[in-house]
């Protein structure tokens, strides 16, 4: 492995600082020393489950020390960690639990609850588990193969898609991030709010640690911009990424906010409206913006665009999403998959060392999604990102929307289809559809329309809240005797969405 | 106003809000207690409180409310 290895920086964070800040936690400060003895006592008993061999392990998630320890002293053990979260139906864990052969989840107090697997599944609580005896070893095993996490993504069969990362992926992932060179070291007071099923919060967990500096963590459920905004101000952060929807909760406090101690406000997870960002420059009068974007499956993210507020490049209002990592190669082509000219739009597709290497058992799906191009000359694997794009006269790449069904809800990826394939479960006799409009806050609601449904809202709703995570149900439900169709014979989606 | 009055008629507003009639709200309910009680629908009902009591809440106000009972207790006072 390169020296430059995730894993490796990050314990030499730990072994330089023991006595400063790692984590601030619902109020509570833990230092680097006390994050390490919780790792490694979290590693000792999941040494005694596994031995040598890597496996998947669940962590149920939970905004507390153990949940960040048991993610480290799963990577540190060379096994493949996968988050669970205990707000998502049970079904949908038990899914993946059983998809990825998961024997053993560890959970802390007050998750019990969720705790519904298999018989053969070992669950394990870490609550207050720590060793005075620090191990600072990884695993030998860990190449550059090895697969460091799984996260599962919305699927439009209804079963959610594994995106496996490697440790590979993640080193070149870290050299490319790295290679930003922000400014920032030990001293430094970084935001993670990003729910750990979603890839940034990878990053915004992992690479602070790098540093020796702290993390400040919000917790997932109730109400996230408050908590956020509480931390920016009162802890005084210096770096924060963020979801852009988050500064429209904001915008009608704009006036009140005031942070001149934060450096960096990256903006990711979903497409930036630029009139919404500047509002908010003069409350953050020394940060530079930086807009960060990438698909789970070519790790966290894989393009840059540095913001210069005196020479913006917006298309459609939407700030530019910039050029490719160093690790990374993007080219956008047509139906044909053939290279579109300058100013032209296509679908963007990207490769290099942070792209996985498939979906988890899942190679059908893998087939459609990859695509192989020639780059240089070399004929050269590449990931169909869905996105719709195109690159300026300045070399700069735009992102215009999704080529297909999939929205963007609160930073997660829908598949309009998975939810339509939920109804059907409960209402097979007509047919219903999705869609998703943005609200008057500019971000994405979910609206169902049903077809010859006699039943109570209330329980189609209740239904779909047992199967789907809360953020897939529909905000409202639309009851039609019969769709509207357009001239080609298909469900007229532009009228019902002018029922909205 | 009487803070029982207060919290009965924000209980109508959650329930329209949050489209769910089973709601019944205590002075002690939190975020953590209502499904739908996330950041987006906290905005909504935040502009339904206000325009309702015809009041208005700072972000640091809004911040520091730790449940139903000190938002009543808020609306309780501006209006006084």
């Amino acid at each position: 492995m390169p020296n430059k290895n995730l894993l490796t920086q990050i314990i030499k964070g730990i072994q330089n600082n023991p006595d400063r800040n790692a984590f601030f936690i619902d109020g509570e400060h833990y230092t680097y020393k006390t994050l390490a003895k919780r790792i490694s006592g979290i590693n000792n008993i999941v040494k005694q489950h596994t031995g040598y061999a890597s496996q998947c392990i669940g962590i149920l998630e939970g905004d507390n020390i153990e949940t960040y320890a048991s993610i480290l002293a799963v990577l540190f053990s060379g096994n493949t960690y996968v988050i669970l979260n205990p707000h998502n139906p049970i079904s949908r864990n038990k899914t993946i639990v059983e998809s990825t052969d998961i024997q053993l989840v560890l959970y802390s107090e007050g998750n019990e609850a969720s705790l519904d697997f298999p018989k053969y599944v070992n669950s394990l609580c870490t609550t207050g588990l720590e060793s005075e005896t620090i191990s600072y070893q990884l695993a030998p095993q860990i190449n550059e193969d090895s697969l460091a996490y799984i996260i599962f993504t919305s699927g439009s069969t209804g079963v959610p898609k594994g995106v496996p990362i490697s440790h590979g992926n993640l080193t070149a992932f870290y050299e490319a991030y790295s290679s930003l060179n922000f400014n920032l070291n030990k001293e430094d007071r970084l935001l993670q709010m990003f729910d750990l099923c979603f890839d940034v919060s990878v990053v915004s967990t992992l690479y602070p640690l790098t540093l020796g500096a702290c993390i400040y963590t919000v917790p997932q459920n109730g109400v996230k911009y408050t908590h956020v905004y509480e931390l920016l101000e009162d802890e005084e952060l210096t770096f924060a990424a963020i979801a852009p929807s988050l500064l429209s909760y904001l915008q009608p406090y704009f006036e009140e906010i005031n942070l001149p101690k934060l450096k960096y406000l990256i903006l990711t997870a979903e497409a930036s409206n630029w009139d919404l960002v500047s509002q908010f420059i003069p409350s953050i009068p020394n940060a530079e913006l930086i807009n960060l974007y990438g698909p789970t499956e070519a790790t966290i993210y894989c393009t840059s665009y540095r913001v210069n507020p005196d020479c913006v490049d917006t298309y459609n209002g939407m700030l530019a999403i910039g050029k490719a990592f160093q690790s990374m190669h993007t080219i956008i082509v047509d139906e044909n998959l053939h290279e579109v000219p300058k100013g032209k739009k296509g679908e963007m597709c990207v490769a290099g060392a942070q792209l996985m290497e498939g979906y988890w058992k899942d190679s059908s799906k893998s087939k459609e999604v990859f695509v192989e191009l020639d780059c240089y000359g070399v004929p050269t694997r590449y990931y169909k990102t869905g996105d719709i794009c195109f690159i300026d006269e300045k070399d700069c790449i735009h992102y215009c929307g999704r080529k297909d069904y999939q929205v963007q809800i609160q930073g997660f990826r829908v598949e309009l289809n998975e939810i339509e394939h939920a109804v059907r479960q409960y209402h097979s006799l007509g047919s219903n559809v999705v869609l998703a409009k943005p609200n008057q806050l500019g971000n994405q609601e979910l609206h169902l329309f049903v077809e010859k449904y006699q039943g109570e809202q209330s329980s189609l709703i209740d239904f779909l809240k047992e199967n789907l995570p809360l953020y897939m149900c529909p905000k409202n439900i639309y009851d039609m005797n019969e769709f509207p169709l357009n001239s080609s014979g298909k469900v007229d989606r532009k009228k019902l969405l002018e029922l909205v | 106003m009487e803070i029982d009055q207060i919290l009965n008629e924000i209980n109508s507003i959650f329930r329209k809000v949050l489209n769910n009639p089973s709601i019944n709200l205590t002075t002690t309910s939190t975020a953590e207690d209502v499904d739908e009680w996330d950041s987006l629908n906290n905005i909504r009902l935040i502009t339904e409180v206000e325009k309702h009591f015809d009041v208005k809440f700072k972000l640091r106000e809004i911040m520091k409310l730790k449940n139903v009972g000190e938002l009543c207790t808020g609306v309780q006072k501006k209006i006084a």
